[in-house]
């Protein structure tokens, strides 16, 4: 019997069992237990890595599991309890024999970190193995276009009431399918910061990777058997890609996902009643149909097999045109409705792909350069407080989860002194900006108190690298100056030159924000909070580090020069709506592409912001972006009469971008930045008519109040070339809250050849 | 907010009914969040038990199927709740104690 047909008999007869619904009783997890909070200033955890071959492929497995992991509750951060938390691990290659274990403690770490190089193929088994009946609203159960498919949070009012509401805040009571919170143990991974195929086995962020069923206490689809298939793939891909369409997959492992997915439709429970799935619902279905269609199906059960390239560039080669950058990039969880519960629950990791920028920082510090990965995040067991009614104290000024770094509060990360190192700093926070706002001596007893930076620092710091891509040694000067100010949105990275002097402990001091001002919920600044510690100890560096000089500095990347305006083929405009939802007037439309690109063309984008709170955070998918130009009517400028920079509301002319405030040539490059605030005027008049006529295209009515409100609109211009991959993925807001409650595009990149021809 | 507290309710081999576990859930807080996991072969739908008889909504709006778990309960006052399968009113009961 050869090994697909062992497995297909061994299939067949599991899936008896679960069509008689012979499933065991899963031995329960214990509840969360009140703990004595863990220590503050413990040291840095160090989160294992998983490394790249020596043939250019990083083999790794991504498990997505459940157990208990000992959190903090908010605001009250010395309330913690131990309790179930979704969490990923992982370990080199495909056999467990041999790896090293993953942490069995109870702190809630990231995934691991990944260390591959520019030209390596990724191959990554992963394995969705959440026990669904640890968690609520685990699973899809409803149509689209309903709230009752949302996930339903009851509150209790009174002893003897309650209240059933979707989730979402307050605002969010007419969340409907898919823009709502729902099926929080599907997943998929998004690999940020990647430049490469979004299709089939790529950075495919419209998989559902449902979670493995259960049968007799054993998983399926099993390990040995996906293993099995994977290495096929694997193997097949390492010598022709990515594969194109399903069929190219194995067959075994295309009849174990039908026979999953048929399984499913036909057994799980909907509203109580198990075996009652609505056709609308059903998963089979609309895999059969894609595949008939010639595109990749959605719906896969238990595990997924990623495998795709890291493009190398080469002067003078036409393809690719771009490629990947080397830099610190990450992985997260990006499955529609549940992206922001799961990057709170902290499925996230770090991605360092290296290149000739490692090489040269290394080369000129000796090899001397320690790095630190330093992971912040935000979490939780519910993406925003409001979600849950029973604490909404009012948008947006409810308590957020306190911001961690690699799973512990306030940790401590050790230096010599006269050492420099290397810190990848990655924002993997589901909702949070966080400011680098500067040092001090660790001598009070309450940190972080002084509201402004001190004339100078005790450990100094100069940012390197943005979002992955190294900047330019001009930016190395200007936007990498010592103790430059720092913000860093959600999703944001960046690699920063950290430099100690002197002996003692320090206090990393950061303010939160929202996204692009140093300005809280109440609209004034945050206070400073404490991040981490550096304890200054040990032996003197001889002779001492210090950053690398301008003449060191790594060389820039040619793919990576600005894109000139003679190349742009396209403008257009984006707008990101005053509410949490919307683009352009429209929330996610399931099945709808909103926007269509040219394989091989750069564009101009102007994306704007209507709301005046926050600083929504674009980001889009496979290709990086350079910022060009930036309007913010919220700055003291743009608020001061006297300043020629003044917009004043009444005078739409004014309303451009202040000249000192411009980003200059050469631009930096990004994946995630932050669209300046707008501004929002209540007018006295009560309908359009009767508005200031030269207004009157920036005014909207709401005709049953009798209200008028005129929008001034934040921007950013940016530039970006949609080169080397076609296909279909996102663009969204990184505030994960947003993206679930519809926030995102679907965009799609088509060929610029056709083989037709016409003579 | 919030931690996630579970209630199982499990088939009793001794009795040959159900049981929760734990029976009496302690430690909760208001804004934490109570999932009710159903570990056993038949549906359950856990009810608030009130001086006129059960309310089958108070804590969730659909019966648990075997083997899936509860919507989340979120409790936004003090005090402490009895429930009691709203499908079996006679069977056992349940309190949660919300500090």
């Amino acid at each position: 019997m050869t090994p697909s047909n062992a497995a297909r008999v061994t299939l067949a007869l599991v899936l008896v069992a679960i069509s008689a619904l012979v499933l065991a009783p899963a031995a329960r997890a214990a509840n969360p237990q009140i703990v004595t909070c863990p220590p503050l200033q413990q040291n840095l955890i160090t989160i294992p890595e998983i490394k790249r071959s020596s043939d250019g492929k990083l083999r790794a497995t991504i498990e997505l599991v459940d157990g208990m992991r000992t959190l903090w509750d908010y605001p009250n951060t010395n309330r913690c309890a131990t309790q179930h938390l979704r969490y990923l691990r992982g370990y080199a290659g495909f056999d467990p024999a041999g790896s090293p274990a993953w942490p069995s403690g109870q702190e809630p770490l990231p995934g691991p970190t990944l260390r591959a190089r520019v030209g390596d193929l990724v191959e990554i088994a992963f394995f969705n193995d959440i026990d669904t009946q640890n968690f609520q609203n685990a699973l899809d159960k409803g149509a689209v276009g309903t709230t009752a498919a949302c996930d339903q949070y009851t509150t209790s009012t009174s002893a003897s009431q309650s209240a059933t509401g979707p989730a979402g805040n307050s605002a969010g009571a007419n969340d409907t399918m898919p823009n709502c919170l729902h099926g929080s143990s599907t997943s998929n991974l998004h690999f940020h910061g990647t430049h490469t195929t979004p299709s089939t086995t790529g950075d495919d962020v419209l998989l559902f990777v449902r979670p493995s069923m259960r049968v007799d206490g054993q998983r399926q689809p099993n390990r040995a058997e996906a293993n099995l298939a994977f290495a096929e793939v694997f193997d097949r891909c390492e010598h022709h890609g990515p594969p194109h369409l399903w069929s190219e997959m194995p067959e075994s492992w295309q009849e174990t996902q039908k026979d999953l997915l048929q399984s499913y439709d036909r057994t799980v429970a909907y509203q109580g009643q198990p075996g009652t799935l609505p056709a609308s619902s059903q998963l089979w279905p609309a895999n059969a149909s894609a595949i008939a269609q010639g595109l990749w199906p959605q719906y896969q059960v238990g595990a997924f097999p990623y495998c795709f390239p890291l493009p190398e560039w080469k002067q003078g080669s036409p393809t690719p045109r771009m490629g990947q950058a080397p830099g610190t990039h990450w992985y997260h969880a990006h499955k529609h409705g549940s992206t922001a519960l799961n990057v709170a629950n902290g499925l996230t990791g770090t991605l360092i792909i290296e290149g000739q920028y490692d090489d040269q920082l290394r080369a000129y510090y000796k090899n001397k350069l320690k790095e630190q990965v330093l992971m912040i995040q935000q979490l939780g067991t519910a993406p925003f407080p409001l979600t849950n009614p029973a604490v909404n104290q009012g948008a947006p000024g409810a308590p957020r989860p306190a911001l961690s770094v690699n799973g512990r509060l306030d940790p401590v990360v050790t230096m010599a002194p006269g050492e420099v190192q290397l810190w990848r700093i990655v924002n993997g926070a589901f909702r949070d900006a966080v400011e680098l706002y500067y040092f001090e001596p660790q001598s009070s007893s309450t940190p972080c108190s002084a509201a402004q930076p001190p004339a100078s620092f005790p450990i100094q710091w100069r940012q390197i690298a943005q979002d992955g891509v190294q900047l330019r040694v001009e930016n190395y000067r200007a936007v990498g100056a010592v103790d430059a100010a720092l913000n860093i949105g959600p999703a944001n990275r960046a690699d920063m030159l950290i430099k100690a002097t002197t002996a003692g402990k320090y206090s990393l001091c950061v303010v939160r924000n929202d996204a692009l001002f140093t300005q809280g919920s109440t609209g004034a600044p945050d206070p400073p909070s404490l991040l981490l510690t550096v304890n200054v100890t040990g032996m003197n560096i001889d002779p001492p580090m210090d950053f690398i000089p301008d003449a060191d500095f790594p060389t820039f990347p040619g793919f990576l020069d600005d894109i000139p305006a003679s190349e742009i083929k396209l403008t257009r405009t984006l707008v990101f709506g005053a509410g949490n939802s919307t683009i352009d007037g429209k929330s996610f439309m399931d099945h709808h592409v909103d926007q269509t690109m040219q394989l091989n063309s750069a564009e101009e984008w102007t994306v704007m912001n209507q709301a005046d709170d926050k600083s929504h955070p674009f980001h889009i998918h496979i290709n990086p972006f350079q910022i060009t130009g930036i309007f913010q009517p919220n700055t003291p400028e743009a608020k001061d009469p006297n300043n020629p920079c003044y917009v004043n509301p009444n005078d739409p002319a004014t309303w451009k971008p202040c000249p000192s405030q411009q980003p200059q040539a050469p631009f930096v490059w990004w994946d995630t930045f932050p669209i300046p605030t707008g501004q929002q005027i209540q007018l006295p008049c009560k309908k359009l008519a009767d508005c200031e006529p030269k207004l009157q295209p920036y005014i909207t009515c709401n005709a049953a109040r009798g209200t008028c409100t005129e929008y001034i609109p934040g921007w950013f211009k940016l530039r970006t070339r949609f080169v080397d991959f076609t296909g279909q993925y996102v663009l969204h807001c990184h505030i994960l809250i947003h993206e679930d409650r519809g926030m995102m595009q679907l965009i799609q990149v088509v060929p610029d050849t056709t083989p037709l021809g016409h003579h | 907010m919030s931690f996630v507290w579970n209630v199982t309710i499990r088939k009793d081999a001794k009795s040959g009914g159900y049981a929760y576990d734990p029976p009496a859930l302690t430690g909760v807080e208001i804004g934490d969040q109570i999932v009710w996991a159903n570990d056993d072969e038949v549906a359950h739908w856990p009810g608030l038990v009130t001086p006129t008889g059960v309310n089958d909504t108070y804590f969730m709006a659909y019966q648990i199927a075997p083997h899936e778990p509860s919507g989340a309960f979120v409790p936004g006052v003090s005090g402490t709740v009895t429930y009691v399968d709203s499908l079996d009113p006679q069977g056992p009961t349940g309190t949660i104690a919300v500090d």
